[in-house]
């Protein structure tokens, strides 16, 4: 099992994966362990959303990049 | 448990439990469970209720996690600057949103099944919306509730559930004269005033009621204080408070019968110059130059010291030594959360902060020496009064009943409110029959059009 990404420790800036395959560069962090916000960088499901601005689930988060 | 005694129908019991004619209250209304929760739906759910101080969220996303009756809830300053106050349970299933006392977020998180709301108590973050929900949940109506009026008086945030309830303003009638007193600065000059340290919270064991009615003007009980008075834990080193001001004065109680507030005041003569604060040098220049400009920024108002109020139904205060708000918030009918605010000038020089961060706290509060001669009063009282034999016998509440006191000389001065010279009786009652007066219409009114009452000028007193 991949290890859990522990989004408390993240800072705006830092670059994660996610499990629908897009990269989200961090732009503001609640640090509830449950929710950041990102904007996406890389979306190859649909391109249009890059740049775009979301809140992403601590569950769909895969792995930090770096 | 309700005893066999309990009441039956809401209204043709309830006169019969305070019955104001006689000065006498049925010890039911402070014991029984029934009559507790009745309180929750009739008034804490529809009356305005003391909430927090605009210091306390001074910036976008900054909380404070309050309480409304039995009810948590969450103020907060959202990122468009504007005051909210909100349920603090999930719309999901129910879990408490914010957990933290006080701090600043982006997102009010739940920790359940992860729905998270906005500052401006929107449900902006749904974990599978689009897999689990298909997108078919309208986020727009699972938002965290929200009061139906806000308020922010000189600072202080007020709110109520109840979409019928005058406005705030309305509420308060000419009270807001007294509570000025407590919100503006302490030289009257209108700058700003903030939270001092922490909220202090602790469980006291008797119904909320009893502090409320006690801060709304018991002048009478002043001999349980004897030993703080003793100890002179007082700003200038005699007492508990500086009674010298008073000297003179014309001894006031003040009650809003048809609006439930009440306060004791004391109006000096125009000349009396005021000593207090000897503590030390510093300290008592500050508070006599603070002095000398509420001499001249409330011109003939500055001759009014006020005292200990209750603004209806439970958030007290003391105006003036210590400075400071309680809110006595109901944990069933035999227990209740004290919350108390301290608050300052925010200009005061560090020495006069750290004085009064240990006047205040060596006052009030659980390590207050004032507030635990209080605290005693009640916890006793409530106990005594809970068995079978106890609740056949009524508190009394007859003192100045049936006679008036002296005329009070105002010299032009237009007080609002009942007034009650009580300068040679030393102590009176009528703030405390006005105070369950008021509470006997919240527990029978149908709605705000019969609360009103002095909209058709229909408000009685006694
Ligand atoms: S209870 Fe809050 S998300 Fe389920
Ligand atoms: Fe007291």
């Amino acid at each position: 099992m991949a290890e859990v990404v522990n989004l408390i420790t993240l800072e705006v800036g830092v670059k994660v994966f996610t499990t629908a395959g897009a990269t989200i560069e961090i732009i503001e962090n609640p640090k509830d362990g449950v929710w950041i916000f990102g904007k996406y960088t890389i979306n190859p499901n649909d391109p249009s959303l890059v740049g775009t601005e979301e809140m992403f689930f601590a569950q769909d988060i895969t792995e930090v990049l770096n | 448990m309700a005893t066999a005694r309990k009441p039956r129908s809401k209204s043709s019991n309830r006169n019969s439990l305070v019955d104001l004619e006689s000065g006498v209250i049925s010890r039911e209304i402070f014991v029984n469970p029934e009559i507790y929760a009745q309180e929750q739906e009739q008034l804490f759910a529809r009356a305005w209720l003391f909430i927090g101080h605009q210091s306390q969220i001074s910036k976008p996303g900054d909380f404070f996690v309050s309480s409304m009756g039995e009810e948590s809830v969450i103020l907060c300053r959202d990122r468009q600057n504007e005051i909210h106050v909100f349920l603090n349970s999930c719309t999901h299933r129910g879990m408490k949103v914010c957990r933290y006392d006080e701090g600043n977020t982006p997102v009010f998180s739940c920790p359940y099944h992860g729905w998270s709301f906005a500052t401006d108590g929107k449900l902006v973050g749904v974990p599978y919306f689009k897999d689990a929900y298909k997108e078919t949940l309208d986020k727009s109506k699972w938002g965290l509730p929200e009061v139906a009026q806000v308020c922010n008086y000189k600072g202080s945030i007020w709110a109520t559930w109840d979409k019928h309830a005058p406005s705030f303003a309305e509420y308060m009638g000419g009270f807001t004269t007294y509570l000025d007193f407590l919100l503006d600065t302490w030289d009257g000059a209108g700058g700003e005033t903030e939270v001092f340290g922490g909220i202090e919270k602790w469980v006291i064991p008797c119904n909320w009621k009893f502090p409320a009615e006690n801060f709304i003007g018991d002048r009478y009980h002043n001999i349980s204080h004897r030993s703080v008075d003793m100890a002179g834990v007082g700003p200038s080193g005699v007492g508990r408070r500086d009674t010298t001001e008073r000297e003179g004065a014309t001894a006031l109680d003040i009650s809003f019968p048809e609006r439930g507030h009440g306060t004791i005041t004391f109006l000096r003569p125009d000349d009396k110059k005021t000593t207090s604060y000897q503590h030390s040098k510093i300290v008592s220049e500050y508070f006599a130059h603070c002095e000398s400009e509420r001499q001249k920024n409330y011109g003939k108002w500055a001759r009014l010291l006020p005292g200990p109020s209750t603004v209806f139904p439970n958030m007290s205060y003391l105006p003036r030594q210590p400075r400071s708000i309680a809110v006595w918030n109901p944990r069933g009918a035999n227990s209740h959360e004290a919350w108390r605010w301290f608050l300052i000038d925010k200009n005061a020089p560090p020495e006069v902060r750290e004085f009064l961060r240990h006047y205040y706290i060596t006052y009030s509060g659980p390590s207050g020496l004032t507030e635990q001669d209080d605290m005693e009063n009640w916890n006793y009282a409530h106990n005594a009064s809970q068995g079978v034999i106890a609740r056949r016998h009524p508190y009394n509440y007859q003192m100045g009943l049936g006679f008036d006191g002296p005329p009070v000389v105002t010299d032009g001065l237009e007080m609002p409110g009942q007034i009650r010279n009580v300068t040679d009786a030393f102590a009176g009652e009528q703030n405390q029959r006005g105070f369950y007066q008021r509470w006997s219409e919240f527990m029978s009114a149908p709605d705000w059009d019969a609360l009103a009452t002095w909209r058709n000028g229909n408000g009685k007193s006694h």
